[in-house]
């Protein structure tokens, strides 16, 4: 139907040539207001459905009115038989600026929302009537609801991220320990990550306190860097008063993990007032 | 963010992340980006996010988003990295993604010879191709080979019973 595709000035003054061949061009229209749209009965052999009366625009080069006679498009018999159906992932509440939008991009014809009733409709069959002010169509619409997927953009409000910037997690003059001994293989040592208890909060004594400063002796010797239980986290290689969490890998909570080689691992983030920024991490196969 | 999973899925995760939603990296296709005028750096572009047709979504969206600076990474190492040294990078990709957790493509990267120095460690350059949906600009990386084997085998007695 790309007959009917154009913007609808253009597709009126297809409408109106047809009928008057040769009569007007696109500028003549765009100088032109427009009356309301009367039905007309066609005389014999005739197809124009329509009169409308157009006036000149003030301050262009036309003066007077002019009456043309045209057809608009039925959509009765464009769609006779048929049922346009409004594919939508929610049912109900349905506006005409949907329908719209909906019905051009399949079957690329050039309605605007004024073409319908201002009304809202729920997820039965509906027959619509074109509204009589329809420069270019008339007749009914028959249209119902199909459930469909939902939209893209229905699902993210907003289309600019600040996903992927060091700032987010980097503060000037800290290491960036997210990057330090990722690859190391912790699992001689897996009984001792184990035992430490998921959300357990490091400290230089009690229970985990020899697990957890055997691991960190081991990221030393591999990395150079010395991690000591036993102090602060916000003096430099302190990490007492951070908390060390487990995942299984693969994890969602967890996507900086190496699922590919290990299949837990201890993750200890840093706090905004700790000597290092990120997240420290401990793979092992368990 | 999710370096290690590569370009697309860490821009997925943080999709995610940022709208609580959840998309499956595999329910969608991300487009070649386009760097925005107003951002000279290179860093900011926008790419579609389109669906694919079996996924429980449809449609497609343009996304703003930022790449991250091969020039600042090569800084941000604590400690030189520990990886395998190979002759190329793209046969050091690996090596640096489970060394590191940044994981690169040949997508992301040019090729490049890797350079012994003489004094233990080894560079590289990383170069962003300019489709890369997730690295710009260029930077050297400097790394050193795993450490020795005498660092895990403390005790070298061997008992035969």
């Amino acid at each position: 139907m790309s007959l009917y595709s154009k913007p609808q000035i253009e597709l009126l003054l297809d409408l109106i040539n047809e009928s008057n061949p040769g009569l007007m061009e696109l500028r003549d229209l765009q100088n032109t207001s427009y009356g309301v749209p009367k039905v007309r009965t066609p005389g014999p052999g005739e197809i124009a459905d329509t009169t409308l009366e157009l006036y000149a625009k003030p301050d262009t080069f036309y003066i007077g009115k002019q009456i043309v006679h045209y057809r608009r498009v039925d959509l009765s018999r464009l769609f006779a038989n048929m049922v346009v159906l409004l594919d939508r992932w929610q049912p109900g509440n349905i506006r005409r600026e949907y329908i719209v939008e909906q019905v051009n991009k399949k079957y690329n014809l050039s309605l605007i929302p004024d073409d319908l009733p201002d009304s809202v409709w729920g997820a039965t069959t509906y027959n619509v009537t074109i509204a009589a002010t329809s420069l270019a169509y008339r007749g009914i619409l028959r249209f119902q609801y199909a459930p469909g997927k939902r939209d893209l953009d229905q699902i993210l409000n907003k289309t600019v991220f600040n996903i992927r910037d060091w700032d987010a997690q980097y503060v000037e003059g800290k290491p960036l320990l997210s990057l330090a001994g990722v690859g190391i293989d912790y699992t001689r040592f897996k009984a001792s990550a184990d035992s430490i208890t998921n959300g357990w909060v490091i400290a230089g004594t009690g229970t985990g306190y020899a697990q957890i400063s055997q691991l960190f002796s081991w990221f030393g010797k591999v990395t150079g860097i010395t991690l000591d239980a036993g102090v602060s986290h916000t003096q430099v290689g302190g990490m007492a008063g951070l908390t060390v969490s487990r995942f299984n890998l693969p994890s969602a909570n967890a996507p900086e993990g190496n699922a590919e080689k290990f299949n837990r691992v201890l993750v200890i983030a840093s706090k905004p007032d700790s000597w290092f920024t990120g997240k420290l991490l401990i793979h092992y196969n368990w | 963010m999710a370096l290690i999973q590569g370009s697309k899925v860490d821009v997925i995760s943080g999709i995610n992340r940022d709208v609580q939603v959840l998309l499956d990296p595999n329910g969608v296709l991300l487009g070649i980006p386009h760097p925005v005028e107003e951002d000279p750096s290179g860093a900011t572009v926008q790419a579609r996010l389109t669906c694919v047709p079996e996924y429980q979504y449809r449609g497609s969206q343009v996304i703003t988003y930022q790449r991250l600076g091969f020039a600042e990474l090569v800084t941000l190492f604590p400690a030189l990295p520990n990886i395998s040294p190979r002759e190329t990078l793209y046969e050091l990709l690996e090596g640096l993604r489970t060394a590191t957790g940044v994981g690169l493509s040949e997508d992301d990267v040019e090729d490049a010879p890797v350079e012994a120095q003489g004094d233990g460690t080894y560079h590289v350059l990383l170069k962003a191709k300019p489709l890369s949906q997730g690295w710009y600009g260029e930077g050297t990386l400097v790394f050193q080979d795993l450490p020795p084997l005498s660092l895990v085998i403390t005790d070298v007695t061997l008992e035969w019973n």
